[in-house]
């Protein structure tokens, strides 16, 4: 038996790691991604970085999923909708 | 560059990996686990270890439910991916608009299924009495009707139809019969055991003939898991809801997969039907829905105590059905791919 629950957006979110863009003039040439780690002597901070994979990606594509997707569409046809409407529909 | 000797580690505030939830997110997550909690489902223990986060706190009831059942019998019958939430199916998702905030499920549906060849167990008990295999037939039949969604004869039906009239119309055709292969029949493959001359025991003459057999032998044991799983299953009353309000529930979901198949031998009619309707399912890549599912309304406590009555009496059938199924021989577990 394998049990899961699900509300909406509720579920709390926590900071898992950031990911941090290093570029030149030309765009973005390197990515790492950092894990908090918790000083317990002091304010937490970004830990020692690892090289941002493929396969990383593939895993944060996958975990972000449809909602992520959904909200990419719909943006992207909602304006490419109303880009290409004829003008014979527009509302007087 | 950086001024200085290096560069300083730039610091979060102190609260910065507190989780958090985003404004606006609740959509009632907090009504229904202080509904939970008034219903009796989950204590302030459970709040407490989900760092009062509503959603793990659904999390850790439904897995404390679970607990309370042999975990082995249930899968013996089928794993299970059990979802308690607004979205109703595992892989489910609607818009945000399509989702009715009155409405909470818990559904189960199967990764794995069992499969059963009956004949070897009415082998056993025929040997008793001529009329045990369809009486614990019957028996069986009746215990899971309501509550397990079983694939048996009767699911059969629709591909054995099927089956006769392409056959019929391949001989009017004027194929030669020594070419085609006729369906077999549902008597063919129930064997002598099911045969109308044999009627099922009564109660009482079932009681006797029980009694008559060795408390330890292994017909006793099939025969009393039986009998209990018909008593357990006549506990409760579970409607399956009407086929309107099931379409509204899983409005892309056209099939059902079962947990378990009744059949009576690796090489029949039953069996060959799964395979064939087995096929339509998985490469129609339409989505599946539930083969168990209750709804709940999150803010009515009585409605969530009675959801959660059906899923425990569920979780009790399954586990009384897993316990029998492990004492027959002949029963297998499928996986099922998706």
């Amino acid at each position: 038996m394998k049990f899961d629950a699900s509300f909406g957006e509720a579920e709390a979110l926590q900071l898992k790691a950031a990911i941090l863009l290093y570029g030149g003039a030309r765009g973005i040439r390197f990515a790492s991604v950092h894990e908090p780690y918790r000083d317990p002597i002091g304010s937490p901070y970004l830990d020692a970085g690892r090289a941002i994979t493929t396969e990383f990606l593939r895993t944060l594509a996958h975990e972000l999923g449809r909602e992520c997707l959904r909200r990419f569409f719909r943006r992207t046809f909602w304006h490419e909708h109303r880009k290409s409407r004829p003008g014979g529909f527009r509302r007087r | 560059m950086a001024p200085g000797a290096g560069l300083e580690i730039p610091r979060f505030a102190a609260a910065c990996l507190d989780p958090f939830r985003p404004s606006a997110s609740d959509s009632g997550a907090f009504t229904l686990a202080r509904n939970l909690l008034l219903a009796g489902i989950g204590d302030a223990d459970d709040w407490r270890e989900s760092n009062s986060d509503p959603v793990s706190f659904m999390r850790r009831i439904l897995i404390k439910e679970g607990a309370q059942f042999n975990k082995h019998a249930i899968d013996s019958v089928a794993h299970t991916s059990i979802v308690f939430g607004m979205h109703p199916t595992t892989g489910g998702w609607r818009e945000r608009e399509e989702v009715n905030p009155n409405r909470v499920f818990l559904t189960v549906e199967a990764t794995h299924i069992s499969v059963v060849y009956l004949r070897a167990t009415f082998d056993l008990l025929g040997r008793i009495d001529v009329r045990l295999p369809v009486t614990f037939y019957r028996m069986l039949l009746d215990s899971v009707r309501e509550w397990i969604l079983c694939y048996d004869e009767s699911a059969a039906e629709p591909y054995i139809e099927y089956r006769i009239e392409c056959y019929e119309e391949a001989k009017a055709s004027g194929e030669s019969e020594e070419g085609l292969e006729a369906p077999q029949t549902l008597e063919a493959a129930r064997g002598h055991w099911l045969a109308k001359r044999y009627q099922p025991l009564s109660p009482r003459q079932l009681r006797a003939s029980v009694s008559s057999i060795q408390p330890d032998s292994l017909e006793r044991r099939i025969l009393d898991s039986t009998v209990a799983l018909l008593a357990l299953s006549h506990n409760r009353r579970w409607t399956r809801p009407e086929w309107n309000f099931w379409d509204e529930c899983f409005p892309d979901g056209s099939y059902t997969i079962p947990f378990t198949v009744l059949a009576f031998h690796e090489e029949d009619i039953v069996c060959e039907a799964l395979q064939s309707d087995e096929e339509d399912w998985l490469n129609g890549g339409e989505e599946s829905s539930p083969a168990f599912f209750t709804v709940m309304d999150p803010n009515d406590i009585s409605s969530i105590r009675s959801a959660f009555e059906d899923f425990r009496h569920f979780l009790s059938i399954m586990e009384a059905l897993g316990k029998l199924l492990a004492l027959l021989p002949g029963a297998d577990l499928l996986e099922v791919e998706n």
